[in-house]
């Protein structure tokens, strides 16, 4: 098993904020609760750091270690989600926050690396997910709001 | 369109707004000048018609056929730019969701042979001009 060496899928979203903004949103659990399904980040966010994810009832959604971490451009963790017993097993993800400052203007990529020997199905999870993700971010840095939650099958 | 691929999904994105908004926003002049290279379309939105993105100087570099347009929901366009002989299809989709945003959907469709440089103009675009129209849509329109 590996990681491929391009990006399973990638979304790019631009963002009027600044990059230490996107940054503080990706991060930081009071901002990730208000778009990330009411998921809270925990970390240091250093280098070789554990980091995780975790639901309003306290249990881990996903967690992994960081990989790369240069405030405010880029960040990279490995990623495995363990909230769903079948998903324990599988081999772990890696996620890349690409963070480009046009000048009043922010480009915002993720990628997302699948490992090889998982199927289309788990490409087209992430790509199904993402989206309203950083909709619900953008959303959140440029008017204040939120995206209304979402009626979905990733709420707990 | 003979000789057309399949449609591949090319970029979604969420908005806190109405299909109608949307449709708006997607559709007339004063709000894509706002997010699309300061273009505005000039068509009548009929199957059939052609349409042109105007530029601020009164220049054209993109323009197409209306395929289909049924407001506020989906539009189907052919695509094409000045200085190539390659050109596309374009289906876009806007859809409510259960909890009252909408769900904006950018499909392309290629001719057999598509060179990756063409397709890769519509990747790079379609994020950045519908993020435009997100904002735009999402800091209001009346």
């Amino acid at each position: 098993m590996a990681l491929p060496e391009k990006p399973s899928w990638v979304y790019v979203t631009y963002i009027v904020t600044s990059p230490e903004k996107i940054w503080t949103a990706l991060t930081d659990p009071e901002w990730s609760v208000q778009y990330f399904f009411g998921r809270a980040m925990d970390s240091d966010w250093l280098p070789g750091s554990p980091w995780r994810m975790t639901l309003e009832d306290g249990r881990t959604d996903s967690q992994g270690s960081v990989l790369e971490a240069d405030p405010p451009r880029l960040l990279a963790v490995s990623w495995s989600v363990v909230w769903m017993e079948s998903m324990r097993e599988l081999p772990p993800g890696k996620v890349v926050y690409r963070i480009d400052d046009l000048g009043g203007l922010c480009r915002l990529t993720v990628e997302n690396y699948i490992d090889d020997t998982l199927g289309p199905e788990w490409v087209k999870g992430g790509a199904d997910g993402w989206p309203k993700i950083l909709s619900g971010l953008k959303s959140l840095l440029e008017t204040g709001r939120p995206l209304p939650a979402f009626d979905s099958g990733m709420k707990v | 369109v003979a000789g057309i691929g399949a449609p591949e999904l090319f970029y979604v994105i969420y908005i806190a707004a109405t299909p109608e908004q949307v449709w708006r926003a997607l559709t007339e002049p004063q709000f894509t000048r706002q997010y699309f290279r300061g273009r505005g379309f000039d068509t009548d939105w009929q199957a059939g018609s052609g349409w042109k993105l105007v530029k601020a100087d009164g220049g054209v570099d993109e323009y197409g056929e209306i395929l289909e347009a049924l407001p506020p929901g989906s539009l189907r366009m052919t695509w094409r730019g000045v200085g190539t002989e390659e050109y596309c299809e374009v289906r876009i989709t806007i859809e409510p969701t259960r909890d009252g945003q909408v769900k904006l959907s950018v499909w392309e469709s290629h001719l057999e042979g598509a060179t990756e440089e063409f397709k890769d103009g519509g990747r790079y675009t379609w994020p950045m001009v519908l993020s435009g129209l997100k904002n735009v849509v999402e800091r209001g329109i009346s």
